[in-house]
């Protein structure tokens, strides 16, 4: 199954880095498994209604995390053995997630016991 | 008076419009198996509704353009060259034609800031059967026109449109038994005063279908709902299979159309049983490529479900 990506226009992080951040929990989580080719940039803007730098400079991220590998004419594809996640890495990313999905639902007009217990009927 | 026909001139009438018959039978067939269109849940993917919708109705607009544009192209030239060039043009406007109901209407199916983590290639929704044999046909047509090329002469009015080979005669007179040689003259023949038209249009078409092609691979899609995948990519399996067999159509009508000249003129003159067999072989391969026309406009007319089993 393809693995979705979105970009939320109220989110106050960039498009590269929602689109880095996803593309790299999609990585780390073997969603994405190694060596696959990842979309070409032209393809992954077009289908994002993005610009093709955005695609770029979150590729060029995912590059320099050891994540993916860029070669000449092959494009871009997920690297033969992607760094998994360490535990305090795993929490820092948790919190990152929490943090963005508290403040988007602040933005909502939700309180913090609604939240709290949206959250808590979402775990079960 | 009673009249009695002989069974070979009976054959003769007969045996075509026995064959007539059994490729239009093929015809029909083929067309109720593929008049299965593409089944999904319009009201919960109407972009994807609007798309099929644009794409089917452009491609009906190009072809009944592409019947007025055959025929004038058709008419244009001397000594039937526009015929060499008329199923070209007609061609590039079927593909035109699906390629522009698509770029109108892409956008309708579209979402920003949605998308899936794949790859899409041209070869993914190429439809291979119809690809081999219309690159065979191509291969056939090139070396055909080739040959027909460089065997060409200029007619009487310096146009490399004649057919030129050397007959024996035998004859009796005074002096006893003679063999007399004289240069036999045919036209029309596809030399280079067809050929080069027809291979400019072809290479004009082909040119066309890669450029459909791409653009139907690099169609923006936005998501990674499987179902959303499923319609999207048996539309774009179905519009490159109407780019391949418009393309394979040409190519085949072309091919018909050259041989059967072609075979006619060889076999108007054919004073040599090596002759007689030449006509007859081209005459072959322009039946076959009749009946692979027929078979491609069926395609063209019925775009069928997009599911890439039958093509």
């Amino acid at each position: 199954m393809t693995v979705a990506l979105r970009l939320e226009p109220g989110d106050p992080t960039p498009p590269y880095e929602q689109l880095r951040r996803q593309l790299a929990t999609a990585i780390e989580s073997g969603q994405v498994a190694p060596e696959t080719r990842l979309p070409t940039v032209r393809q992954l803007a077009a289908d994002l209604g993005v610009a093709a730098g955005t695609v770029m400079r979150a590729y060029a991220g995912l590059e320099s995390d050891g994540l993916v590998v860029t070669r000449r004419g092959g494009g871009t594809s997920v690297s033969a053995s992607p760094s998994t996640l360490s535990v305090a890495e795993r929490q820092r990313r948790l919190a990152e997630l929490v943090a963005s999905l508290v403040a988007q639902a602040r933005r909502l007009g939700n309180t913090d016991d609604e939240i709290t217990r949206a959250l808590a009927r979402e775990l079960g | 008076m009673s009249s009695v026909v002989s069974p070979l001139a009976l054959a003769f009438v007969g045996l075509p419009v026995v064959v007539v018959a059994v490729l239009l039978i093929a015809a029909v067939g083929l067309a109720i198996r593929r008049s299965r269109a593409i089944t999904f849940d319009e009201e919960r993917y109407p972009g994807l509704a609007a798309l099929r919708r644009a794409t089917l109705s452009s491609r009906y607009v190009g072809i009944a353009v592409s019947v007025v544009v055959f025929f004038v192209v058709a008419a244009l030239g001397r000594f039937g060259q526009g015929l060499f060039i008329a199923p070209a043009a007609a061609g590039a406007v079927v593909i035109a034609a699906i390629l522009v109901g698509q770029r109108l209407t892409y956008t309708r199916a579209r979402t920003a800031g949605i998308a899936g983590v794949e790859r899409r290639q041209v070869g993914d929704y190429l439809p291979v059967r119809l690809v081999t044999i219309a690159t065979a046909m191509l291969l056939v047509l090139g070396t055909v026109a080739a040959w027909t090329t460089l065997a060409a002469t200029p007619d009487a009015l310096g146009l490399a449109r004649a057919f030129t080979h050397p007959c024996t005669t035998q004859l009796w007179d005074q002096t006893g038994y003679q063999e007399q040689v004289h240069l036999s003259v045919s036209t029309p023949f596809p030399g280079s005063y067809y050929t080069a038209g027809m291979a400019v249009g072809i290479v004009a078409v082909l040119a066309l279908a890669w450029v459909g092609l791409v653009a139907t691979t690099r169609r923006p899609r936005n998501g990674a709902d499987p179902e959303l995948v499923r319609v999207d990519d048996a539309l774009r399996r179905q519009t490159a299979e109407g780019i391949v067999a418009a393309l394979g159509l040409v190519v085949a009508t072309t091919l018909a159309g050259l041989c059967y000249g072609a075979a006619v003129t060889v076999g108007a003159e054919a004073c040599t049983a090596a002759y007689g067999l030449g006509s007859w072989a081209l005459a072959a391969v322009a039946f076959v490529a009749l009946a692979l026309s027929l078979w491609f406009a069926v395609i063209v007319l019925v775009p069928g479900d997009g599911s890439g089993k039958r093509s």
